[in-house]
């Protein structure tokens, strides 16, 4: 809606579900209503990041080369390169070359990754793209649900998966965790955003699912319930794998967007009565007995 | 969840939801591992919707319930209805921007009545107030961004599928959404 002004880009680096991994779930977000600073731009997931931010320069490479000013469009709109909207406009880009560019944006003005889940797709490109990050630089942040920063510390910087770039057990802090309180206040993300964020479910998990919240018929174990996998309901031993939904809140206007992860579908064939609600409330009541 | 971003729609600061669409219609429910498809999100959409619609109604209760309660304290509501009728044709609606007009394809029998008065309607407290609310598709100004398509890897445009079964699915149901496909490389101002 134009009465909306030009408050946000979310500028996909990555949009897919797969296979392919140069496109999977990966997003800038920031608020036009504030300045280009160190700290503009929020990633939300980053499954597809860096390469995602080369890309777009390259294909906007006559634009990037030339464009200072802030343009953006008339009305709440898509832009692709075709249409002469270039994403980092205004941004001070240092060079004429869209690698050294994308460095620059990658290293200067993301700060801020917020993770819906721990699947692959919504994370490899952050872990990959560590090997830029650097000493001399503030850490950069991984703000998520807990169950997903736990599961990020035990299965991915493990100095196992991936060296142990975080700031606790004594890595070489390049990565700071933020554990984000489920449905409390906002928290702020980045340069005029701030962000709340709600568990929901994506879906059993392979061991023990169906999909469609049948009892498991297999007579397996449940999963270990420490890693991102959490109980949903200790009787039936179900598992499921925790999912985030995110509201961004722009400061200088109030308006907000909605940014889901993964999700399963909340009502079922089996059991009509599991609705959404249902679901999320029972998301909501492991994290508080968690916690 | 959708309680609480249909309070937001309903304030008028929700402006965009980011959800994933994985399949079209023909994918099975058996194999969706986790994910949605079109009649899936419909389904999730129509639960949002629902909240919207009982919050609106809730508030056109509550409004004139609040102009009843005023005009019998005023005396100024004699229940006459010929000048009952004469109010619900010129309406004054104090703040009746906050609603998106009702849709351009909505019932005949609206349709000499201006978008404004769409709402006003309600002045005659004899008049249900359902049949104003509902004549607002709930979701109406709201852009849905699907993510997550995922690639066949054949020449189908997969994610053109998804948007086209939203679509048609959309028209059956008249949310009111707007569903946009958020391409790799592209961006989106709101």
């Amino acid at each position: 809606m134009a009465d909306l002004g030009f408050v946000w880009f979310g500028y996909m680096q990555g949009s897919g579900g797969g296979p392919s991994e140069s496109n999977v779930s990966g997003y800038l977000i920031r608020s036009t209503a504030t300045k280009w600073t160190k700290n503009s731009l929020l990633a939300v997931d980053a499954g597809t990041h860096l390469s995602g931010i080369i890309r777009i320069l390259e294909d906007n490479v006559t634009l990037s080369s030339k464009s200072t000013s802030s343009k953006f469009p008339s009305s709440a709109s898509i832009a692709t390169a075709e249409s002469g909207i270039f994403p980092f406009s205004g941004a001070s880009l240092p060079s004429e070359a869209p690698k050294t560019n994308a460095s620059y944006i990658l290293r200067e003005l993301v700060s801020t990754y917020l993770i819906t889940h721990t699947h692959l797709d919504h994370l490899s490109g952050f872990v990959i793209n560590t090997a830029s990050f650097t000493q001399e630089a503030s850490p950069k942040r991984l703000a998520a649900l807990p169950n997903v920063i736990n599961a990020i510390k035990t299965h991915i910087f493990n100095d196992v998966i991936w060296p142990n770039l975080s700031d606790e057990n004594a890595g070489v802090g390049l990565v700071t965790y933020q554990r984000l309180s489920a449905a409390a206040d906002y928290v702020s993300m980045s340069e005029g955003l701030s962000a709340q964020a709600w568990p929901v479910s994506h879906g059993h998990c392979m061991k023990m699912h169906t999909h469609w919240g049948r009892k498991s018929t297999a007579g397996l174990d449940p999963c270990s319930n420490s890693q991102g996998h959490s109980m949903q309901n200790h009787q039936t031993r179900w598992c499921v794998l925790d999912s985030a939904v995110f509201f961004i809140r722009d400061s200088a206007t109030g308006k907000e967007v909605m940014m889901w992860g993964d999700v399963e579908p909340g009502s079922s064939p089996d059991n009509q009565a599991a609705s959404t609600l249902k679901l999320i409330t029972c998301r909501l009541d492991f994290f508080g007995s968690k916690e | 969840m959708w309680q609480e971003a249909a309070q937001k729609i309903f304030m008028g600061s929700l402006c965009s939801i980011f959800i994933e669409c994985s399949y079209d219609r023909s994918h099975p429910d058996t194999a969706l591992y986790g994910h949605l498809s079109p009649d899936h999100l419909i389904s999730e959409l129509k639960v949002l919707a629902e909240h919207v619609q009982n919050l609106r109604a809730a508030e056109h209760r509550e409004r004139v319930d609040k102009l009843k309660r005023k005009r019998m304290s005023s005396g100024y509501f004699n229940g006459d209805p010929a000048i009952e009728g004469r109010r619900r044709s010129n309406p004054n609606p104090p703040d009746a921007t906050r609603f998106t007009p009702p849709p351009l394809d909505r019932d005949d029998d609206m349709a000499d009545v201006s978008p404004k008065a769409g709402l006003k309607s309600e002045l005659p407290p004899n008049i249900p107030a359902a049949s104003t609310i509902e004549s607002i598709r709930p979701l109406d100004g709201v852009k849905i961004v699907i993510t997550h398509v995922k690639d066949t890897l054949t020449q189908e445009d997969v994610p053109a599928k998804v948007l086209a079964d939203l679509e048609e699915l959309e028209k059956e149901t008249r949310l009111g959404c707007m569903f946009l496909l958020a391409r790799q490389g592209s961006s989106i101002y709101f």
